[in-house]
Formats: C-alpha cells, structure tokens, sequence
C-alpha cells in the first residue's frame, strides 16, 4: 500500500506545482493575472497614501485611503495605525483612541513596523492627541517615538515633548528636550514663556522672571547667566516680526510681575523694553505710567498717558489712558486742564461707542460675521489659524483671545470650509456630467431631470462604437486565412511552447492519480481552466498585432457597453443629490454656530459699551466735581474711579 | 497677579499652534462624512472616466536607501512625451518613506504599445545619475497598471531602474 500512495502523493505535489506555475505563466487569460496581481494592487493604493502622508498633505492621504476602502480594500495594521493618526489630525473622532490603545499594549506589533515609518506615524498621533487635550495617551504616543524620526520634525517634536512634560510636570523630559531642540530655534523663547506662566499661576515669581529672562534675551552675555537656557543660543540672531513678539511680551509680562512685587525700577526698565510700535505698545505705556504713579512721579505718568491717548486706537488701554491722564492733571491741581482732558475723554468715549453701535447693528446683517474671518485654511478639513479681522473700535483682546471664543471661530471657519468645498464639489460633478454626457448644456438643476435620457442615449452610442468594430472584425475574420499562412511558427512561439510542455507534464501527472481520489475534481477542473488558456493565447499568437489589437479593443468595447448597462443610470445625480444633503447639514450646522459665535461677539461689543458708558458716567462726575470745586480726592465718585482705573 | 495670569491664558494660543474646533459631534460628523464624499468622487470620476478595460496606471517608487535620490521622470509613450516630472525635496522624501506616485492615470486603446522611461538624479557621493528602461507591452482589454521603481540589487553598487506590472 505504501508503495502505490507515494508515488500518488508525489504526483499530486508536482501537479500542483506544475499548476502553480502554469497558472502564473504570462499566456495565461489576463484575468487569472489580475487575481495574482489584486495583493500588491491593493499595498499600491496604501503606499499612494503614504506618498500623501510623508508629505504632509493630510487630506489627499485620508481621502486616499477612503477611497481604498470604497474599492473594498482592508487596510493593514500599519495603514490603521496611519488612518487613526490623520483622523486625530483632522480632529473627528474614528475609533482612533481604540487602535492607538491596540498598538500601544502590543508594542511587539509596533516594534516590527519600519523605524523611520513608526516614529512618524507616532509622532502625528502625538500631535494629534496633545491637539484634542488627551495628554496622557500624546504622552504615550511620545514614548512610542524612537531615534528614526527624520531630522526635519526634531524640533517639532522636542517642542512637543517639553509642552507635555511642562503639562505633566516631567522634569526630567523638559531638560531632555530643550538640549535637543536646535540652538537658534525660536522655540526655546515660547518653551521658556510658557513655563514662564505656568510658574506664575504656580505664584513662582521668581522662577518666571528667571524663564522670562531667557525668553527676551537679545545678548549672548544676559544668556551666559541665565537658568533654564537648555541649549539656546542667539548669535547672529535675525529680528523678524515672531521674535520681535515673543521679545515685547516676555518684557511686558516681566514689567507686570515686577510692578506687582513692587520693584518698580526693574518694572519700569522691563516696560521700556518694549518696542513703541508692536502688539504690546499700548499696553506697555499704560503699565509704564501706573509704575510712574506708583512712584509718585505724576508728572511722569501723566507725560506717558498723555502719549498714549495720542495713539490712533480705541482699546481700552487707550480708553483707560484718557481717563488717568485727566485724573493726573487733577491730582496736579490743574483744574482747568483736567476739566478738559475728561471733555476729550468723554468725545473720545462718545467716537467709540458711535463705532460699536455701527457695529452692533451690522452683525446680524447675514455674511457680516463670516467677512470678518481671514480663510487662510489649505483645505475644507484644516482649520488653520484663526484670523478675525476685528473692525475698528473693538478692542481685540480679553473676550476674543479667550479659548471659547477662538473655539467657536475655528468651528465657525471649519464649517464655512465644508459649506465652501462642498459647493466647488457640486460645480466640479457638473462638470463631469458634461464631460461624461458629452453635453455642455447640462446644468445642475438639470441633471436629476434628464439624466435617465442621456444615460441612454451613451448606452446608444456605445452600442453603434461597437458595431462599427464588429463590422471591421468580422471583414477581417476573412483573410484570417493570410495570417496562417504568414506566421513561421518560430520565434516568440518558444515561451508558448515551454506553456505547453508544461502543461502536457501536468497532464500526465494527473494520468498517474486515480479518478477518486477526492483532489482530482478539483485538479481537472483547473488544468481544463489552463488549457482553455493555452488554445485562448495560441489564438492570439496567429493573429498579427494590429489584428490582436482590433480583437481586444473589441472585447473592450463588449465589456464596457455591458458595463454601460449595469451602470446606475442616475450615478451622478445620486452623488450630486449627496453632496445637496450634505451642504443643507453643513448649512444648518453653519446658522447654529453663527448664531452662538455672534452672540458670544455682541456681548464683546455689549461688555465694552458697558466700560465706555461707565468711564463717561464717571468723567461726567469728575466735571461736576470740578466745576463745583469739590475736594479732589475724597469724593465718592473719585474712590470709585480709582477703584476702577488704577491697580 | 490677577493680570498677569491673563497673560498665561493667552500663551497656550499664541504660541501653542492651532486651535482646536470644539468638540462638537455634529461638526465631527460632517467632517467624516464630506471626507467620504470626497473619496465617492474620486472612485466615481475614476468609474466614469478610466474605465477598468481601457485604463493604463503608471507608478513610481524608490527603493534605493540613500544611493540615489531621484529628481526628474520622464516617461515617453509610444515615442510620445507622456509626462515629464520634477520631484520637490518633500516628494522625494516621500518616496524614500515607502510611498508611490501614482503619476499618470488615463485610457490607452488596445494594442502594442512602447514605454520609455528615464529616471534622473543623484547617487549618495552627490553625483548626476541617469537610467532609462524600455517595456513593450500588449494593452489587451484589461487595465495596465505598472510600477516603474529605482531599486539597489544588493549585488550592485548602483541604483536600476526597474518595472513590474501590477
């Protein structure tokens, strides 16, 4: 018995093998190739996104990937990991939490992926998660990170990791970083002011003056002293607007600190620091003029309020700049000075509050909001950064730098980019109808009406395309005869009969197996398949090129018309009434945080017509005041305007 | 005091980057949703376009380590100039990460057909790099799809240009 299943069993393996190879063999049916070729398609769609990815362009990468899985692809473990990364990125919730959870307490898994490839993907997910606040899984993403995260996002990511281990307070991970982040990066400056702030809520003054230090140094020699310096060096350093910035605000924020410990000299110094032409100018000279106050230097203060309210501005710094100076020349005594200078505070207040009400009046007016919102967004997904081109008389800090309200722009933005991309989208599919129609004279609101029409009248023309080729084909089918008699049988027929050998050896081991046994079916099921193949090709061997050419654009033809028929006749109107559905949503979604953006900025606009009526109540006061030569500093209404303006 | 920590309110935004849109699950799902559509469009304008039976696809990708960094493809077809593409620093980077470029998408009728391609760039001493390669093909009534790629045979100490058909 041993004897005969043996040699079975050997006959059985080469059949097999002999299939294999068959079956792999370039003269089989194009079909059978596209089977073996379907796998290394479908790591081609995925590798196409990560050409996307590894350039940053996020959204190309994600939609990519959707497409993949439209086509019915599974995405790898690796490419999960990717698509988890760029919808953290996009700020929509997959299930990106749980495959980063997955990959993280099997870290075997990610430990086999390509270095250089697992320190990206982590890194994106770092920054993701840090974006939505989750800074313990950013964190755990951080410690994925290994040595092969390319050069280019180093300080990037060091900035990162010492954001996070300020938040967690990991001391020894900031240290780590800041050696690592580059020398000259301007990092290091926002690095030391925001630990600057978070020692200040810490009530560490010192330490935040210490790290303020370092975040305004301009001279190598102040940095040789300085803590906290980590690797930062600035030779050679180029002023540009960013560094003038950071610079003006680490002077700023120090002048406040020193002003509220009471070291009013090294307040003062810190205050003159600041540029007299950049964000903080005006907030620098109303400090500047209170330490002066402070001082008892009235004539000081007063000379700098006085600049101040010569500015061309309405924040309420300015505002608060005319109220104090008219204070200050009533502390002077010069009663007539002061009697005016609350005139030209109450004109100032009346110019400003004629402003806001204008403003006020525009903002329900439909678009207004959304004109103020500067799109500097590089796709419908990005939110970019968040630019509200504030008309004048709003003062554009407190209420509009505050987390809600920059929130709610970034919805506000992203929303108006959906609204916007969808719309594009609407006119790029009637576009394709024309094309697809070849019919200019679609339009959208066509298209759903007659789409059935035109889908049929393709199926028409396609139907006559392939008649006209079957015409030609059958004309040639009659000196098929020539070509017979033309080909040598040489040549190229050598691969073909190589195919043949070789399924005539597969033949015979086939002979060898016994009819019931339970493979043979199956066995002779495809070696009929292979040879079906052979007589297909041998087939086309005869022909010439230009005759194998008409056969296949032919079948080409047959298929696509079958296609054709098969196809939804309303595909585009489908799509079209898709994207409709989805604009109505993104529309909807648009009014609700239009409604809640423009509430939260007219009670920005209602809080400062508040102060302003209030300063003018208050400057009316002190004129009666004045005018009835009262005491100067005992009033009530003086007390309370104290209370109000001065620190 | 009070002041001053205003100012610790507004570091997170100034120097943190982005903002984050709030947390809004109608506005997450719009955005979920629109991606899909975006993806729909792509597969219909492929559907409708380059059809499976008429398509011809051509990729490329780098599998060189760092011997050869590419900086211009050209691909002639049928003696025709196809395309003709420089690749940026990000690009080539990409490329050296594992991804392809899908760089060419159109119908091709049936028949036999020649492809030229030409890869131009720098080996790892920084010095000019030229291959080329010639595949004649038979475009029978199925998509022809490629992958055109500069690969380092570990016998060679130079960069090859290679193709394969998907």
């Amino acid at each position: 018995m041993k004897m005969t299943i043996r040699p079975l069993l050997r006959a059985m393996r080469m059949a097999k093998l002999a299939a294999v190879a068959l079956l792999s063999s370039t003269y089989l049916p194009a079909s059978y190739a596209n089977n073996i070729a379907a796998e290394p398609e479908q790591n081609i769609l995925q590798r196409e996104a990560q050409f996307y990815y590894h350039q940053g362009d996020y959204l190309h990468a994600l939609t990519t990937l959707e497409h993949a899985k439209l086509n019915g692809e599974r995405l790898s473990a690796k490419t999960k990991l990717l698509h988890a990364g760029l919808v953290l990125h996009f700020d929509f919730d997959d299930n990106a939490s749980e495959i980063f959870t997955r990959y993280f307490n099997q870290q075997s898994a990610a430990k086999q992926l390509p270095g250089a490839y697992r320190d990206y993907v982590f890194f994106v997910l770092m920054q993701g998660f840090y974006q939505q606040g989750n800074l313990d899984k950013a964190q755990q993403a951080h410690d994925m990170i290994g040595e092969d995260l390319s050069p280019e996002y180093s300080d990037e990511f060091y900035y990162l990791s010492a954001q996070l281990a300020l938040a967690l307070e990991n001391d020894e991970q900031l240290a780590r970083a800041k050696k690592h982040i580059s020398a000259n990066s301007i990092k290091h400056r926002y690095l030391a002011f925001n630990h600057a702030m978070k020692a200040l809520a810490q009530q560490d003054s010192d330490t935040a003056l210490a790290l303020l230090s370092v975040s305004a140094a301009t001279e190598e020699e102040e940095l040789a002293n300085l803590a906290y310096r980590g690797n930062m060096d600035i030779n050679s350093l180029s002023f540009n607007d960013e560094l003038n910035a950071i610079i003006d605000r680490s002077y700023l924020a120090k002048a406040y600190i020193y002003s509220d410990l009471k070291r009013y000299d090294e307040a003062m110094a810190s205050f003159k620091q600041v540029r007299l032409n950049g964000m903080d100018t005006e907030s620098a000279m109303l400090g500047m003029g209170k330490v002066a106050y402070f001082q008892n230097d009235l004539n000081s203060a007063l000379a700098i309020w006085q600049q101040l309210t010569q500015r061309d501005s309405v924040s309420s710094y300015v505002n608060e700049g005319y109220m104090l100076s008219a204070y200050a020349l009533e502390r002077l005594g010069k009663a007539e000075h002061a009697y005016s200078a609350y005139q030209n505070a109450i004109q100032h207040f009346s110019n400003t509050q004629n402003l806001l009400t204008a403003e006020l009046s525009r903002l329900n007016k439909p678009g207004y909001l959304s004109s103020l919102l500067e799109n500097n967004s590089e796709n419908f997904l990005d939110v970019g950064k968040i630019t509200l081109r504030l008309p004048k008389g709003i003062d554009n800090y407190a209420q509009v730098a505050s987390s809600e309200f920059q929130r709610s722009l970034a919805a506000l933005k992203q929303t108006e980019g959906l609204r916007l991309q969808l719309a594009a989208w609407q006119l790029q599919l009637l576009a394709m109808a024309q094309r697809y129609y070849a019919d200019p004279s679609i339009t959208l609101e066509s298209l759903s009406a007659s789409e059935l029409k035109l889908a049929e009248q393709l199926l028409v023309r396609e139907q006559n395309k392939l008649k006209n080729i079957n015409i030609i084909n059958s004309r040639a089918k009659l000196l098929m005869g020539n070509y017979f008699s033309q080909d040598s049988l040489i040549g190229e027929q050598e691969g073909l009969l190589s195919a043949y050998k070789r399924y005539q050896t597969l033949e015979t081991a086939l002979k060898t197996i016994d009819t019931k046994h339970t493979d043979y079916p199956i066995l002779r099921e495809r070696l009929n398949r292979v040879a079906g193949g052979l007589i297909w090709h041998i087939g086309d061997y005869y022909l010439t090129a230009e005759m194998l050419a008409a056969k296949h654009n032919l079948l080409a033809q047959q298929q696509y018309v079958l296609e054709l028929k098969d196809r939804d006749p309303q595909l585009l109107t489908k799509q079209l009434a898709k994207i409709d559905q989805q604009l109505l949503l993104a529309e909807k979604h648009y009014q609700t945080v239009l409604v809640r953006v423009t509430a939260q900025f007219e009670d920005l606009l209602v809080s400062q017509l508040n102060d302003l009526k209030h300063y003018i109540t208050h400057a009316e006061l002190a004129m009666v005041r004045l005018r009835d030569d009262s005491t100067l500093d005992n009033s009530p209404a003086i007390t309370k305007l104290n209370e109000k303006v001065l620190p | 005091m009070k002041f001053i920590l205003f100012w610790a309110m507004m570091a997170g935004l100034l120097f943190a980057g982005t903002v984050s849109a709030e947390n809004n699950k109608t506005l997450q799902q719009l955005k979920k949703d629109t991606v899909i559509i975006s993806a729909e469009i792509a597969q219909l304008e492929a559907q409708l376009f380059y059809p499976k039976n008429q398509q011809l696809a051509l990729h490329f990708a780098v599998n060189t380590g760092h011997s050869f960094r590419i900086s211009e493809l050209k691909v002639l077809l049928d003696n025709n100039e196809l395309i003709n593409k420089q690749y940026t620093a990000r690009q080539t980077a990409a490329l050296e990460r594992g991804g392809v470029d899908k760089f060419y998408v159109g119908v091709l009728p049936a028949g036999e057909h020649k492809l030229v391609a030409f890869i131009t760039g720098t080996d790892n001493f920084g010095l000019p790099v030229k291959r080329a390669l010639t595949h004649k093909f038979t475009k029978d009534n199925q998509a022809y799809s490629v992958l055109l790629s500069a690969e380092q045979p570990k016998n060679l100490s130079y960069a090859v240009l290679d193709l394969v058909k998907l």
